[in-house]
């Protein structure tokens, strides 16, 4: 499936949340969204879902547009930070209606997975905690049978055992349902490990849109001596350096000169780090 | 397009508060049938329940719109389907509540004296009362299954049907524009549209267009209780009236967006 987002523009008060963005996104894949605060990443995935509409632009699902499209819509899942559901709303009726509204909803793996993370599901929606509301969602979206799945911010308020245990499941799920997930999170070194390509979206815009292999194949670290790390960076794109004492690490794009220098390290950037020289500026 | 999702998921909250609803209007029914039974000196009645209903209609159109609304846009349910759904489901809450109340009139008339809005309005034989008996649901306003016919009946349920339909629609219609509404316009429109109603326009009619305002809404009062004399008139004003009042909650509702 493709999802294909054609110069979207969002406008709240002449302040553009999402700036001319245009993305393809061919699935199955596990794409990450990132970005800071305020970067857009929230509005970008609320119009995709059709939460909100755009100021300019057409978002389109296997060339299908998506704004009031019932057969494409049904086709997407988004799971947010705030909780959607009607107040009063049991866990079980969550998955009922949910049912419903979803075709391929699996009622018996909701099931399952709520007795995994030991999720009530006869406790009424908004009297969960954080981390259960959370819960809740990841649920209804693993369940939900979605070709697309938009998660944002999946893992907020989940303590290290459930993000594992959730981790785990994503996983599970998309070698049996392989789909198109886009995945949003400011905890990008566990994102890491499940994305296989990085949007980072910054003030409204997309400022990189890459595979994993490529963006970490085009930065490189390089630590030693603060002379001889400068030196080796002049004249190259330098996305960032960290000094401690008479040692420097400075951050690279491109690809590491053969030979490489003796007396510098050569690292490899984490994605964590590439993420914060890129959008520090 | 299938809003049977949306239907069942709105007709059961409507069936939740129409219990409740129903369950204090049979309160208030055995309370004065034991007023009745318990003192000798009074007969004590009943009339006009079905305006309760008409109210509690508005309400759930306006109540429940929010909470719906961001529910079915977050799972992927278009505006177009979800006003469709709310729409069906109003429409068929409004009929099952007004045949409730035509069966609750037929049922407890045996016991005491109960009249329906209809009725009471016909109450007395004169004014307004002579206006409404050729249409009222008995002689001298009380409620006689027996002495109905069926076609007066049935319009009686249309009557109420609609009536309910459309504060249904127009609760709605309201929902959906204060969900749109940023907080000050909320509060302007809250204080404003009282205060011009009642305040303003009443000032303005009596010092600038010296009565001419309310003359013309009296007027179109009595031409619309007039059309009431004709059935199909009646039937078609009042579709007419939630056809507009839709209409108005659509243009609303398929811009509205889903705010965090």
């Amino acid at each position: 499936m493709t999802l294909e987002i054609r110069n979207v523009t969002k406008s709240f008060r002449g302040k553009h949340a999402v700036d001319r963005v245009s993305l393809r996104l061919e699935g199955p894949c596990i794409c990450g969204l990132l970005g800071r605060n305020g970067a857009g990443k929230t509005t970008l995935m609320n119009l995709i879902s059709g939460k909100t509409i755009p100021t300019e632009g057409e978002i389109f699902l296997d060339g299908e547009p998506v704004r009031e499209n019932d057969r494409a819509l049904e086709k997407i899942f988004s799971m947010g930070e705030v909780n959607y559901f009607p107040l009063g709303m049991k866990v079980c009726e969550v998955f009922t209606n949910l049912g419903r509204i979803y075709p391929n909803f699996d009622r018996d793996y909701a099931e399952q997975l709520s007795k995994k993370f030991e999720l009530d599901t006869l406790q009424k929606n908004d009297k969960l905690s954080t981390g259960y509301a959370t819960i809740l969602k990841l649920v209804a979206a693993l369940s939900s049978g979605a070709e697309v799945l938009l998660l944002d911010e999946p893992v907020l308020g989940l303590d290290a055992n459930c993000r594992d245990l959730f981790y785990r499941e994503l996983m599970e799920n998309y070698a049996e349902h392989p789909r198109l997930i886009l995945f949003s999170t400011h905890l990008i070194e566990e994102a890491a490990k499940l994305i296989e390509r990085a949007v980072i979206i910054r003030a409204g815009q997309v400022l990189l849109d890459e595979s994993i292999d490529t963006l970490l194949g085009c930065a490189y670290s390089v630590s030693g001596p603060a002379g001889a790390a400068d030196a080796y960076a002049e004249g190259k794109e330098i996305l960032g350096a960290d000094s401690l004492g008479g040692l420097k690490t400075v951050y690279l794009r491109g690809t590491p000169e053969k030979p490489f220098p003796a007396g510098l390290e050569l690292g490899q950037m984490s994605l964590q780090k590439l993420f914060i020289e890129l959008t520090n500026h | 397009m299938n809003v049977k999702p949306i239907f069942r998921y709105q007709f059961r909250e409507y069936y939740k508060v129409f219990s409740v609803f129903y369950s204090v209007i049979y309160g208030m029914i055995v309370l004065s049938l034991i007023f009745k039974y318990t003192r000798s000196d009074t007969d004590g009645s009943i009339f006009g329940m079905e305006f309760s209903t008409v109210v509690c209609c508005f309400i759930i159109g306006l109540a429940m719109f929010k909470s719906t609304f961001r529910f079915c846009t977050a799972c992927g349910i278009s505006r177009r389907r979800l006003f469709l759904g709310l729409t069906a489901a109003l429409a068929v809450s409004a009929a099952a509540v007004s045949l409730l109340d035509i069966v609750n009139a037929a049922v407890f008339s045996n016991f005491i004296d109960y009249r329906t809005f209809y009725s009471s309005l016909s109450s007395g034989g004169s004014g307004s009362g002579r206006f409404f008996t050729s249409f009222s649901l008995g002689p001298a306003g009380k409620f006689s299954l027996h002495l109905m016919p069926l076609s007066l009946l049935l319009k009686n349920w249309l009557w109420c049907l609609l009536a309910d339909f459309c504060c249904a629609m127009l609760g709605l219609l309201v929902g959906v524009l204060y969900y749109r509404m940023s907080k000050p316009v909320k509060i302007l429109v809250s204080v404003g549209v009282p205060a011009a109603c009642f305040i303003l326009l009443p000032l303005l009619d009596a010092n600038v267009t010296h009565g001419k305002i309310f003359q013309s809404l009296a007027a179109a009062g009595v031409q619309w209780i007039q059309w009431g004399l004709n059935p199909g008139l009646d039937l078609l004003s009042r579709l007419a009236a939630a056809a507009l009042i839709a209409g108005g909650a659509w243009l609303l509702l398929r811009k509205a967006e889903v705010s965090q």
